[in-house]
């Protein structure tokens, strides 16, 4: 057997466990087993003096949640050595209660960071450190109560659903938070179903969550060169394959280039940041962007640019999802799996379509548009991956 | 009448979708009623309420039944399900994009550079296809794993640093418009190849099929793998009758082997392994069955600008000459080749001296320059003196032969019929044409060519049916990088 037959055996053989996870969300309830003064957050591990902007502004307020001083010393790691992950500066605090997710094939779990326009973009005023205690003390608990009644809600259907209605489940969950909001109004109090009405985004958390849980089926693909994680934390851009488990292969993260909103120039944006990049992980978000013109005007390009750059994702991946599917080409399939060798042969990097948080501290969200990851993420990833195995 | 029941787990489809599965099972023979459905407990309720038949399936999964006359009908009819839920992509997956005939490639030309050639002709020969390899700086150790590839998938490998193929009378690479006939030819030698397929035509044959091997194949290391593959292709082509053999210099064991393979065919063969006294031109007269012309002595102090490599070296072996092959790796690096670029030969024209008789090799066809003898008149001009050339080309190649002969008699140069009689200052004219017949020759690759064209451009503009492609080098062209993805692919 050549490395590359086992290789492609290791592909098609992630791509199935990553197919055969039934992601439900759970609950919502705090991160199990975190330490007194940990802070989670997205991206690849960070020090405090190389944080961003808006990630050192999420801490802070963070830190105010909790109620410690702004100086409280705090052991940082990323979500994803956690099974984790959270939107934008992704910062995750002991008392902050989180999406639970978990795959009902295997029951292994995950969890996801609540996705809101405040803190997660750097934002540390009374306002951003209000809205986290509401969520803390009111939306949580109520979620968590009806979807505990519901008993569970099935994400990769759902998502199916969503896509048929225009929607690429990164930047655009709308019809997926509408529809998620079918589910679960007749258990919540009207105030939580008026906060959700208003926030097409919602969704965004759990989309992110179920990404995470069917990265994590291919996580320990002996021999697969497909990747199972794409972060960033503001500072650098992560990504994680398969057949080197745990490692990351970082390079400075880019800035995004879309639509700024009103006061805002692109010299204020920050780089790239978050964890939701797992989205386009499992072929979602710039992956489909086809079956989502609406989203075009937001991300500052047009349908037919959108179409050809979210087409070329098949010439990077291995396989196509079942279920999610985009009714505009015929209903093809998500391009799932991105392998790494794929990227490197033909020079095409991941679409991603994302949200965009200021340089500096203490800004709510300040634009959105489209970015893709830098080359030499790939090219390390896939040299180490031939080191470790002693090939060229 | 009996049911069968499919459950594909966590997969979803639109209702709009699942209407038209449960249609076009229905439609299939032998089938009375079918229903695919999303399994939420209402959709299931509903399915038995009608009657029909279930199994146990949660609400993300996907349940189709079907009801038939008989068990075979309604199993047969589930394993439709994969084709009808089958749906096409809006781009070709393959990572090139693709615009041509529908049927697939069998012959991939690459021309892309040498430290990419091997892993791009190593795809096209486990995609099925025969390859015609241009490239040339591809190591030794590429062409031998190359050429035992082709040997185990039954494939026609011409090249690395093969310039010049006929196949079914499309000239591929750079070659030449020529009539078709009962001549075959095989060769490690592009120009050679060009010459004596030229002089066939213009002695009134013509050429079955012309097969490359690159220019190494008769080496040791090599052991003419691709010259016996040519070799059994044209045993078996029925239009060929004669096999012409050229190389240059071969490793005289490998000679002897190929010698003896091609002996085995019934044909008859004209070996023209250059180092002895037999030139090009004495080949292909003896291929036509025409008495070889009366050798006369060689041209004197000579000076020869040379673009073609074997007609430089058999240039050389005549004259003794002063011979320069400008198409050597060390003038043609960083710049186009002298037969598509005449800028070198212009430039060294003049420093030619006066009392030197300069030997030119001009040399037409697919790919050569538009008007090679145009592009180097006003230097010849300049300089004045004695030139002798000859032309390698057929008056149906683009650039039409006789005309550029009368440029160059225009310009006070002696053409001669062919590269040896130049070389030997010999200006008696070909023989009159003879009438040859010629059976038709089957498609040589066992189908009509569909080529796939990697690299150069121009080479697509031969083909009748060809698939172009936007080649881009792997890895932005980091050979390192390269490296590893051949070992990981």
């Amino acid at each position: 057997m050549t490395w590359g037959e086992r290789i492609d055996a290791a592909n098609a053989e992630a791509v199935r466990r990553m197919l055969a996870t039934r992601p439900f969300w759970i609950d919502v309830q705090t991160v199990p087993g975190m330490g007194a003064r940990e802070i989670y957050h997205s991206g690849p591990p960070v020090t405090i003096e190389r944080m961003s902007g808006a990630q050192s502004g999420a801490l802070l307020c963070a830190k105010r949640f909790e109620g410690w001083a702004d100086s409280e010393p705090v052991e940082l790691s990323p979500n994803h050595h956690h099974r984790g992950v959270g939107p934008m500066a992704g910062v995750v605090s002991p008392s902050m209660p989180v999406f639970i997710l978990e795959d009902r094939t295997t029951r292994r779990r995950a969890y996801a960071a609540l996705e809101e326009p405040r803190m997660n973009f750097g934002a540390f005023d009374a306002a951003a450190v209000e809205l986290r205690r509401w969520w803390t003390a009111f939306l949580a608990p109520a979620l968590g109560k009806a979807i505990r009644e519901l008993g569970g809600l099935d994400l990769v259907p759902l998502i199916a659903r969503a896509l048929h209605r225009g929607d690429e489940m990164h930047n655009r969950p709308a019809a997926a938070t509408s529809l998620m909001l079918v589910e679960l109004a007749p258990l919540l109090p009207r105030e939580a179903i008026e906060y959700i009405r208003e926030d097409e985004i919602f969704f965004l958390s759990l989309s992110m969550g179920a990404s995470k849980l069917m990265a994590d089926a291919a996580f320990d693909g002996e021999d697969s060169t497909l990747v199972t994680a794409m972060a960033r934390n503001g500072t650098d851009f992560g990504i994680r394959v398969a057949g080197t488990g745990d490692r990351w292969f970082t390079a400075p993260s880019p800035v995004a280039k879309g639509l700024m909103l009103a006061g805002f120039t692109p010299d204020d944006a920050g780089a790239d940041m978050g964890d939701s990049a797992i989205t386009e992980t499992v072929g979602l978000g710039g992956f489909v962007l086809q079956g989502a013109p609406a989203i075009n005007e937001m991300l500052g390009t047009t349908a037919s640019e959108a179409w050809a750059m979210a087409e070329e994702m098949r010439r990077i991946t291995v396989a196509t999802h079942p279920s999610w599917t985009m009714p505009a080409l015929d209903f093809a399939g998500a391009p799932l799996g991105i392998d790494v060798r794929k990227v490197v042969e033909t020079g095409i990097l991941p679409l991603i379509d994302t949200a965009i948080a200021h340089k500096r501290p203490g800004f709510p969200i300040i634009g959105a548009g489209l970015t893709r990851p830098p080359m030499a993420c790939f090219t390390a990833a896939l040299r180490a991956f031939a080191a470790d195995r002693g090939i060229a | 009448m009996t049911f069968a029941t499919r459950v594909r787990r966590n997969e979803y489809r639109d209702s709009g979708t699942l209407m038209s599965l449960a249609a076009r099972l229905q439609a299939l023979p032998g089938i009375a009623r079918a229903a695919a459905i999303m399994a939420t407990p209402k959709n299931v309720e509903l399915l038995t309420s009608m009657g029909f038949a279930s199994e146990p399936a949660t609400s993300s999964d996907l349940l189709i039944v079907v009801e038939g006359a008989s068990q075979d009908a309604v199993e047969q009819a589930l394993t439709a399900i994969d084709a009808l839920l089958e749906r096409r992509a809006g781009f070709s997956p393959s990572g090139r994009t693709e615009v041509g005939p529908a049927s697939p490639p069998n012959l991939a030309v690459i021309s892309v550079p040498g430290p990419f050639a091997a892993r791009e002709a190593r795809r096209a020969l486990r995609a099925g296809q025969h390859v015609f390899l241009f490239s040339n700086n591809v190591p030794v150790v590429d062409e031998i794993a190359l050429k035992r590839e082709a040997r185990e998938r039954d494939l026609l490998l011409m090249g690395p640093d093969c310039g010049t193929a006929i196949l079914d009378g499309t000239p591929i690479g750079f070659a030449n418009r020529v009539r078709r006939g009962a001549i075959g030819i095989v060769g490690a030698s592009g120009t050679g190849i060009q010459e004596i397929s030229t002089l066939v035509h213009r002695l009134g044959h013509g050429v079955s099929h012309a097969i490359g091997t690159g220019s190494r194949d008769l080496s040791d290391a090599l052991g003419g793998s691709s010259t016996m593959r040519g070799v059994d292709l044209l045993a078996h082509d029925e239009a060929t009758e004669v096999i012409v053999l050229v190389s240059k210099p071969p490793s005289p064991a490998v000679a002897q082997k190929v010698r003896e393979h091609a002996r085995q065919t019934g044909k008859r063969i004209v070996e023209c392994f250059l180092g002895g006294e037999k030139t090009l031109e004495d080949a292909a007269f003896e291929a036509c069955g025409i008495e070889v012309p009366r050798r006369g002595a060689s041209l004197q102090n000579v000076v020869g600008l040379y673009s073609g490599g074997t007609l430089a070296s058999e240039a050389r072996r005549i004259t003794k000459g002063d011979i320069t092959d400008l198409g050597e790796d060390e003038y043609t690096r960083g710049r186009p080749h002298p037969m598509i670029d005449p800028t070198i030969r212009i430039e060294r024209i003049a420093h030619v001296p006066k009392d030197a008789v300069l030997l030119l090799d001009v040399v037409l066809g697919e790919g050569a320059h538009p008007d090679p003898a145009g592009a180097l008149i006003p230097a010849l001009i300049a300089r004045g003196g004695t030139t002798y050339a000859s032309v390698t080309g057929t008056d149906e190649d683009p650039q039409h032969r006789a005309t550029q002969v009368r440029k160059l008699q225009d310009a006070g140069v002696i053409v001669c019929r062919s590269n040896a009689a130049a070389a030997r200052g010999d200006e008696r004219e070909l023989p009159p044409p003879t009438a040859a017949s010629s059976k038709p020759s089957p498609p040589i690759l066992g189908a009509p060519i569909v080529a796939i064209n990697l690299g150069l451009d121009s080479f697509a503009n031969t083909f009748a049916h060809v698939i172009r492609t936007d080649w881009r080098p792997p890895a932005g062209g980091d050979e390192e990088l390269a490296r590893i993805l051949d070992a990981l692919t």
